[in-house]
């Protein structure tokens, strides 16, 4: 302790002299002064890591920041840009045949792995064929269960057959799965763990240097032979930071984002050139999930209801959000979404409501147990505290099961719990996510998956959906869904958390949040495409 | 005379008037120590009339700044934060002397087993102590929370699980000594049995040792209490100082602004403050000790 208050001590120390240099010294010019010349790429774009997200191979990542990293080797058949549309990436062309089962691919010609070998149509074929024999083994935004089969048609097309026509095929599966060479990974027996010889070894804009568990950081480097050419930013970084905000005014990051929980009075600092502040609304969700496989009071649906009327969302919106974001919509889509449907039930705070539903239910005052993890990214300690005293308040005693983030992971996975708070984004993006989270015969496991939940009627809707290409149809099936949802309640949704990035435009000025998001619905705003570009749109290299 | 010099205070025949014994038990830097140790001691019994509001209570909006309702303005949640500090005490307080306690009873079996019973015993506690000093306190800690789960009792029986060699060793020697003395060879020569022996003549002769155990003990468990805390892996729910610095922290750019001075700062020096009284107390201690030791 001594130590660590030594450090407190020096940090303070050095901020006054640092707040007191800001003062004399215009915000920046250190940046300019070393910056090359905006007509020139970008030297090195370095990054806050947040920890350690898995080694960046195409199965050894975890969660949406190790996709990213993934993503700068790893390339997929097309690719998202700044505008939310579908651009030509390992494909440049693509359709759909008449009878909307078959997607065809026509491959880019001379495309080259990172080895030196030619990527074929080989790879593609035997990279999606591996996915259909290895279930779970895919990115979980990446949906791989409509396909049926894979098949080589000319030198560069590829045919992908599904089970039956399947609306967002292009978003959730060609847009997200990663492809890998056939030559690096036939042999391996485990992929989940191989970080051998050319596990890291994509088709990508970028190369791995190197990464280090213990810190959380990953060092990439251009890879000058990219199908699209040098890429404008020819150095990524992802280093350990403790404050962002101190981290970027020093200069040791370049840019940072956040989920929620930003006042006026943080983002005070950036108000100036070189700095800008970019804002988008909330596809984070923060959401209570019941385990209903589980033999508990949970499985009544008038006790999930309680649940809902005794926390207060809207004091988490104030009070963990700073009002940066929205209250929970029991239908589970964010009000960002396209399909958000804004006239589900809903359970307004009301305690005496909880209990009456409650004792209409016969709950006997068994404990509840409720996992959580301490990452402090995810904030969640606070938002247990606002449940904890909704629950004590209508009278449910509540026991606290304390994780770290790949623990809880692994446990929201396994069902190993009663009521989990689990974070995740990507809930702006395809409403077929319903299907998947909440269908009782959806093959996914995951922190995403609602266990135990089965509703005839969801089921119908939710299996209908998917293959209505007449928007107003579609809509209106998904609407349906979340009224059940709604009602059925086999997870809260707490809060959607808006999203902010804040960056030095001096280094580094092509910052967006994809619409939908990129990877599947990735809410992040590290689109590789405006890295390897350096503009919004376009496939044309920045010069 | 060499056996009343041999002789540590508190087995001291003749019992002196109770604060001038004190004095010169503690010396004067004991006494100051004492006397903040009571004061941090009062502001935990006394926490819920002094505190404004509940700790827990939303009793304000978001971050607030110092006003007359919230001296120390509000935590992220809206919470009091002077209400907060007020509380944590007894956080605090409680690791300090369960872990100081579970410390010492170690200590005194094993360090006691050790010294009484000689031989091969002796050898293999010993050894056993040499082990546990060799390791690492604080990275061993995080390792044991982060396996076992965040939990006020795991900790406190981590720390004490690891503390008490270096009281163990000293209580071995003293019982070592005290064993061969006259008096108690006689004792045992009249059938006087081990534990009554231990009792009767050996605990008095090393209950100094004892207390300044017990203090030296509560120091570092309050140090290692808020440096888990501070690091994340307390448990969250109960609300020490070391976790407030912690949420503190937790703010994005809480270094930006002169908001660390209302909710970083204090309980900052509270640590401080309950680390000193017992530094204080042990030095005190120690140094009478060394006084009596060195006349030999």
């Amino acid at each position: 302790m001594t130590k660590s208050q030594t450090f407190r001590t020096a940090m303070l120390s050095v901020l006054l002299i640092a707040l007191l240099l800001a003062g004399l010294v215009p915000a920046g010019a250190a940046y300019q002064a070393t910056t090359a010349p905006p007509s020139e790429k970008v030297a090195v774009l370095r990054l806050p890591s947040g920890g350690y997200w898995g080694h960046p191979s195409p199965f050894g990542f975890n969660r949406g920041p190790g996709y990213l990293r993934a993503s700068l080797i790893f390339d997929t058949l097309v690719w998202r840009d700044a505008s939310g549309e579908t651009i030509p990436w390992l494909a440049t062309d693509w359709s759909l045949s008449a009878d909307e089962m078959t997607w065809t691919f026509t491959l880019r010609e001379g495309v080259q792995w990172q080895d030196g070998t030619p990527f074929t149509a080989e790879d593609v074929v035997f990279s999606i064929q591996y996915y259909l024999d290895h279930p779970g083994t895919a990115w979980f935004m990446a949906q791989v269960d409509p396909i049926a089969s894979a098949a080589q048609v000319g030198e560069h097309q590829v045919a992908i057959t599904l089970k039956q026509p399947f609306a967002p095929f292009l978003q959730t599966t060609a847009e997200a799965l990663l492809i890998f060479p056939r030559h690096v990974w036939e042999n391996v027996a485990d992929p989940k763990t191989y970080t051998g010889e050319g596990a890291f070894t994509g088709t990508g804009a970028y190369r791995l240097v190197e990464y280090s568990q213990a810190e959380g950081a990953y060092l990439f480097e251009a890879n000058p032979d990219f199908f699209l050419g040098d890429p404008y930013v020819q150095r990524i970084e992802f280093v350990p930071t403790s404050d962002n905000y101190l981290a970027l005014l020093n200069g040791d990051i370049a840019a940072f984002d956040q989920f929620g929980g930003v006042t006026e009075e943080m983002l005070a600092p950036f108000a100036d050139a070189p700095y800008e502040v970019r804002f988008a609304p909330g596809e984070w969700g923060m959401l209570l999930y019941f385990n209903l496989e589980k033999d508990t009071p949970l499985r009544d649906a008038r006790v999930r209801q309680a649940i809902a009327h005794a926390v207060d969302r809207a004091a988490m919106v104030e009070r963990v959000l700073f009002g940066f974001g929205e209250a929970g919509s029991p239908g589970f889509l964010p009000p960002a979404n396209p399909f958000y449907n804004p006239d589900v039930p809903d359970y307004a705070y009301d305690p005496e409501r909880a209990r009456a539903l409650l004792a209409e239910a016969g709950y006997d005052g068994t404990p509840l147990k409720l996992t959580y993890s301490t990452d402090w990214i995810m904030a969640s300690p606070r938002v247990v505290e606002i449940i904890e005293s909704g629950l004590n308040a209508a009278g449910i005693p509540v026991e606290h099961v304390v994780m770290d983030q790949a623990t809880m992971d692994a446990a929201t996975a396994e069902g190993t719990y009663e009521m989990a708070v689990v974070g995740f984004g990507g809930l702006g993006g395809d409403p077929d996510q319903l299907r998947r989270s909440f269908a009782s015969s959806s093959p996914l496991r995951g922190f995403a998956r609602a266990l135990g939940y089965s509703n005839p009627d969801f089921d119908a809707l939710a299996g209908a959906q998917l293959g209505m290409t007449d928007p107003q149809a579609r809509r209106e099936a998904v609407y349906a869904m979340q009224t059940i949802l709604a009602e059925d309640l086999p997870v809260l949704p707490l809060y959607y958390t808006a999203r902010v990035v804040v960056f030095n435009a001096a280094v580094f000025d092509n910052w967006t949040y994809t619409p939908g998001g990129w990877g599947g619905g990735i809410p992040m705003p590290y689109n590789k495409h405006q890295f390897i570009v350096g503009t919004p749109t376009g496939l044309a290299i920045r010069e | 005379m060499i056996r009343e010099a041999l002789r540590l205070p508190g087995a001291s025949a003749a019992p002196a008037h109770p604060p001038r014994r004190l004095r010169a038990l503690l010396g004067g830097e004991g006494i100051a120590g004492l006397l903040l140790l009571l004061a941090l001691i009062a502001l935990a019994v006394f926490a819920p009339l002094l505190a404004p509001y509940d700790p827990d209570a939303f009793s304000g909006r978001p971050l607030e700044r110092p006003s007359a309702a919230h001296r120390l303005g509000t935590n992220d949640v809206g919470q009091d934060i002077l209400s907060e500090l007020i509380y944590g005490a007894r956080i605090s307080l409680t690791v300090a002397a369960s872990a100081a306690a579970g410390t010492v009873v170690l200590a005194v079996l094993i360090g006691g087993a050790a010294g009484y019973a000689g031989g091969w015993l002796d050898l293999a506690l010993m050894r056993l102590v040499d082990m546990i000093l060799a390791l690492p306190r604080l990275p061993l800690l995080i390792l044991v929370n982060a396996l076992l789960g965040a939990g006020l009792g795991t900790m406190i029986l981590t720390i004490a699980l690891l503390s008490w060699p270096p009281t163990a060793r000293v209580i071995r020697a003293q019982v070592q000594s005290v064993r061969q003395r006259g008096y108690v060879r006689m004792a045992r020569g009249f059938g006087g049995g081990p534990l009554y022996l231990f009792a009767r003549h050996i605990l008095p002769q090393i209950a100094p040792l004892i207390v300044f155990g017990l203090v030296t003990a509560a120091g570092h468990a309050v140090a290692l209490e808020a440096g888990l805390a501070f690091l994340g892996l307390g448990d969250p729910t109960a609300k020490s100082w070391g976790l407030m610095m912690r949420y503190a922290l937790n703010l994005p750019g809480l270094l930006l602004t002169d908001r660390w001075l209302w909710w970083l700062l204090p309980p900052g020096v509270c640590v401080t403050l309950l680390v000193l009284a017992l530094a204080l107390i042990g030095i005190g201690l120690e140094s009478r000790l060394d006084a009596r030791l060195k006349q030999r």
